[in-house]
């Protein structure tokens, strides 16, 4: 892949010029045929007697010899208007665009099958070339000795890209594509876009269409006559064929393709369709946090048809109602996520995390490194892992206060702490788990390296298992990123010389020039080695969005003016700060409204959020921050 | 059943917001927490954590925070008592689920700030002899009667959802109003009688995705209904009388709207406000809102601005403010905000 992709360089940078120069008349007669259907009755007349003089013209050059010695430089030859003409008739208009990126891509789009040479006994290219002599000469080749002995020789590269794509190598060239499902209509569009210039399109698209035929060529078997055993002989080859391209291919590898095939002078449709119909597909099949949340008692499938046929759905769907209600519906929900960048990683709780800017850093954090958090956790510990990690790594726990204190009689009844965070996460110290285990060993000699966590109404002290050992009791709604109402049974008595200190404290922005530097943003920026930029304006939104593919704006504002119709002023001033992510855009006639994931909502929700609430919400915040701070950054 | 679908917009006045005034106050408005009725007190906040009061050249500290804290304070249009919530965690520590001390300041007795509760949300009832305020942590309505302050009722909500924001509105000193929500989303609005601790159901939202806002004037109750996603976007008021009505079966829809409307339904003693939507871009979810005035002697709806980007409605005692681009518009009522007489220095 490495090298196809040198190649296309190559290409891109050497023969554009005169490439595009001897393509212009062929491009000219496609841009009349897109835009002047008026016109088209007459250019199609004339097309069809060119094309028939075109037939003429070739039957001078059957039988005929060429010595590719008597032309005077390779780089003057040049395809004949007239075969520029036939090609326009016998090539579907989607597949034309991949020839007009240089020369050489049509000579690739030539030795795919994607040309239709018709009932023409032979494939026959004609050629207009510069003989020794200087004069200027027609000639016609059979498309096999046209690509060796001009085309190859213009563009070596195209015979490299050929030998990738012949049948005993394409196994080993197609297990080097990646191809990824688009994740918003923006990467779906640019990705289009690469694709169309792609050099091993033309390939790719050849097997797609040879892969679509073979229900036709099986119908086409089944109807000759018994005896056409040359037909018939023919027509399994190319089955066989086909059949090895399906079998290399995954469904969902084909399912991409054709669609970019299909699709390659419709981008912009296809890809709102694509969206409209597939986010939902794409997110219950390939993002397991999403299915859990939204579905938790249908089937993949019955999932998929609720999301589409019932746009309340959305509304109240969720594993837990610890976020903002209700969510945005399921057409609504849908172009959000579609235009969107980021991808849930998690099922959060914003409810439970005691502290909403918390909830945003965290998702920050995920954004850019995925936390790892294991299956089956409480969903509260979405939010607190990635930060505790964080602070662990970067502050010393200074930014997590949250602790576990005791009294230890052998140490003179002193007060030691702690940090604690209620999850238990394998092999991280200040897991609850491990926390108690350790204080319950200390002062009651318990012998385990960690308690086990269950909630409540599962403990039964009557079961064998419960009998002996450390089991802490969860509430049913769960711990909050900073409390927990919890208790510890130690061989079936009550443990409860332990005592939950502190409070998730911390400023993720600085509030003061002094300890700017030891704001979790600027934490984050040097520890993570981040490009952070403040964003005051849209074009600025919209420059950074486009010059970084990856990144990601975070911000702070008040709730009254994000979502005016959630929260209600009820006194002057009055602001609940909320953290944002934005990671996405939606324009229409030059307004813009960003996809936006509060930390009042759950991690798979965006709302479409006007730019003029994002920009009054920011600076509404502004006006209480005592350093006039305007927060909303670019993040890379 | 009367329907109001008539709207009057006034073209006339050629300047911004129809003319409205904007608020000016002398200190810095973002520090300003609360103006009095008739504008020669205002309560404020100050970086270094006080909440003061102050008069023409003089202050009195109301409440003495740490650094940074951040106060919410209510009024009412009587303006007996004054309620405010302080929040000295408002940097390091932002929850919108955070229950706060509450504190009462009676305006008559002059006394010092006397804590009430935790919790957010706090409002004052039927003329200020109660305060009701919401607990996150125990889902209920606090409702604190000032002459028995050692007894305050609690109802406890449904509430599934912990960022709904219950409203109350108290109609006697035995009967509350409130808004609950529940597990299916779908809004109500409900009477509980103290006396009996029976609950009544006047109104349920027609879509779960509706929200539902409440005011009262002279013994009727107007309901506002309206959308918050895009599921269902009609918008409409509903006039309920609060006495003889049995089971509250006469209603009247007195506005209704085709347009997703912000609402912030408020009022004061003889109108009605909300925030009309005028367009709506259901591709951007972007709405241009307007301030409108529902009339109930004349029955008609009024549009009071033209600017299209109200985000709020805010009841200040007999003031009424809409609030625009960090801006505060005087819609009704008066703010007496530039009078520099110098009044009696307080105590």
């Amino acid at each position: 892949m490495k090298i196809l992709h040198l190649f296309y360089q190559n290409l891109s940078n050497k023969n554009k010029l005169g490439r595009k120069f001897l393509f212009l008349p062929f491009i000219f007669l496609f841009s009349i045929n897109s835009y002047s259907q008026g016109f088209l009755g007459n250019l199609k007349s004339i097309t069809q007697k060119q094309i028939e003089e075109y037939n003429q013209s070739l039957n001078q050059f059957v039988n005929q010899s060429f010595n590719p010695n008597q032309i005077k430089n390779m780089q003057n030859v040049k395809l004949s208007s007239k075969f520029l003409i036939f090609l326009s008739q016998n090539i579907s208009q989607n597949y034309m665009n991949l020839a007009v990126n240089d020369e050489c891509s049509l000579f690739d789009l030539l030795n795919t099958d994607l040309v239709n040479f018709g009932n023409m006994p032979k494939k026959m290219i004609l050629f207009n070339y510069e003989d020794i002599n200087g004069e200027r000469r027609d000639f016609a080749l059979e498309l096999n000795q046209f690509m060796n002995q001009i085309a190859y020789k213009k563009c070596p590269n195209s015979k490299k890209l050929s030998k990738y794509f012949k049948r005993e190598n394409l196994r080993k060239t197609l297990q080097t594509l990646k191809l990824d499902a688009p994740n918003s209509i923006e990467s779906c569009i640019s990705s289009m876009n690469e694709f169309s210039k792609n050099v091993t399109t033309p390939y790719l698209c050849n097997i797609i269409e040879e892969i679509k035929v073979i229900k036709e060529y099986k119908r086409k078997m089944s109807i000759l006559p018994s005896g056409n055993f040359e037909e018939k002989s023919n027509i399994q080859l190319k089955i066989d064929k086909a059949v090895s391209y399906s079998k290399i291919l995954n469904a969902k590898a084909k399912d991409l393709l054709a669609g970019r095939c299909n699709n390659l002078e419709n981008k912009k449709k296809y890809c709102e369709r694509f969206f409209k119909k597939g986010v939902w597909s794409s997110l219950i099949y390939d993002n397991q946090s999403f299915y859990n949340y939204f579905c938790q008692n249908l089937s993949k499938k019955e999932c998929l048809k609720s999301l589409n046929n019932n746009d309340h759905h959305c509304l109240y769907e969720g594993i837990t109602t610890k976020a903002l209600f209700p969510q945005p519906s399921c057409s609504e929900l849908s172009i959000a996520l579609s235009h969107g960048r980021y991808k849930s990683k998690f099922n959060d709780c914003p409810g439970l995390s005691s502290n909403d800017a918390l909830t945003g850093f965290s998702r920050l954090l995920a954004y850019f490194e995925d936390p790892k958090i294991p299956e089956n956790q409480n969903c509260d510990i979405s939010s607190t892992f990635p930060f505790i990690k964080f602070t662990e790594q970067n502050t010393e726990f200074n930014d997590w206060d949250v602790q576990t204190c005791y009294k230890d009689p052998l140490r003179g009844n002193n007060e030691f702490c702690q940090p604690t965070f209620f999850g238990d996460i394998e092999g991280f110290k200040p897991s609850i788990t491990r926390v108690m285990a350790e204080i319950a060993g200390k002062l009651k000699g318990f012998q385990g390296q960690k308690c086990k966590m269950i909630p409540k109404s599962k403990y039964k002290p009557t079961f064998l298992e419960y009998k002996a050992g450390c089991f802490i009791l969860t509430p049913e709604e769960g711990c909050h990123g900073s409390t927990c109402e919890l208790s510890v049974i130690l061989d079936q008595v009550e443990f409860k010389n332990y005592e939950f200190k502190g409070k998730l404290n911390f400023n993720l922005f600085p509030v003061d020039f002094i300890n700017e530097n030891k704001s979790l943003i600027k934490v984050f920026e040097t520890s993570k080695n981040k490009k952070i930029k403040t964003i005051k304006n849209m074009s600025s939104f919209l420059l950074e969005f486009e010059q970084h593919k990856n990144g990601i704006f975070f911000g702070m504002g008040c709730a009254e003016q994000l979502l005016p119709r959630f929260f209600t002023m009820k006194t002057l001033n009055q602001c609940t700060p909320t953290t944002f992510i934005i990671d996405g855009f939606i324009k229409d006639q030059g307004m813009y409204a960003l996809t936006t994931k509060t930390s009042f909502d759950q991690d798979n929700i965006a709302r479409i959020i006007p730019w003029r609430n994002i920009s009054a919400s920011i600076k509404a915040f502004k006006n209480k921050s005592p350093i006039k701070l305007w927060g909303f950054y670019a993040i890379h | 059943m009367r329907f109001i679908n008539k709207v009057l917009i006034w073209f006339l006045l050629p300047t911004s917001s129809f003319g409205l005034s904007e608020l000016k106050t002398k200190q810095d408005i973002t520090k300003i927490r609360y103006l009095s009725n008739n504008g020669t007190v205002t309560y404020y906040q100050k970086t270094s954590g006080e909440l003061q009061m102050s008069t023409n050249y003089n202050f009195k500290n109301v409440f003495k925070g740490s650094k940074n804290t951040e106060y919410k304070v209510i009024g009412s249009k009587k303006e007996q008592r004054i309620l405010f919530s302080v929040d000295e965690q408002f940097f390091p520590m932002q929850n919108a689920l955070k229950d706060n001390p509450i504190y009462v300041v009676d305006l008559k007795a002059k006394n010092e700030a006397k804590l009430i509760g935790l919790g957010s949300n706090p409002s004052l009832h039927f003329n200020d002899q109660f305060a009701s305020f919401y607990n996150h942590k125990n889902k209920e309505i606090v409702i604190y009667n000032f002459a028995n302050p050692s007894s305050p009722r609690n109802i406890k909500l449904n509430k599934p959802f912990p960022y709904f924001n219950s409203s109350q509105i108290m109609i006697t000193p035995n009967d509350i109003i409130y808004t609950d929500v529940n597990r299916n989303g779908t809004q109500a609005v409900l009477l509980y009688s103290l006396v009996e601790n029976k609950f009544q159901t006047i109104h349920k939202s027609s879509s779960p995705s509706n929200k539902l806002e409440i005011c009262e004037i002279d013994n009727k109750l107007y309901i506002g209904e309206f959308p918050q996603t895009q599921y269902r976007i009609e918008s409409q008021i509903i006039e309920v009388p609060l006495f003889n009505n049995k089971n509250y079966l006469n209603k009247s829809i007195i506005y209704s709207s085709k347009l997703p409307d912000l609402g912030q339904l408020t009022c004061n003693e003889k109108e009605l406000f909300f925030l009309k939507t005028q367009n709506y871009s259901k591709k951007l979810n972007l709405f241009k809102a307007d301030i409108a005035k529902i009339d109930l002697n004349k029955k008609e709806t009024i549009i009071l601005t033209n600017e299209g980007d109200f985000d709020q409605i805010i009841q200040l005692g007999h003031l009424t403010l809409g609030y625009r681009s960090a801006k505060y518009f005087i819609i009704a009522g008066k703010a007496n905000a530039f009078s520099d007489e110098i009044k009696k220095a307080l105590k």
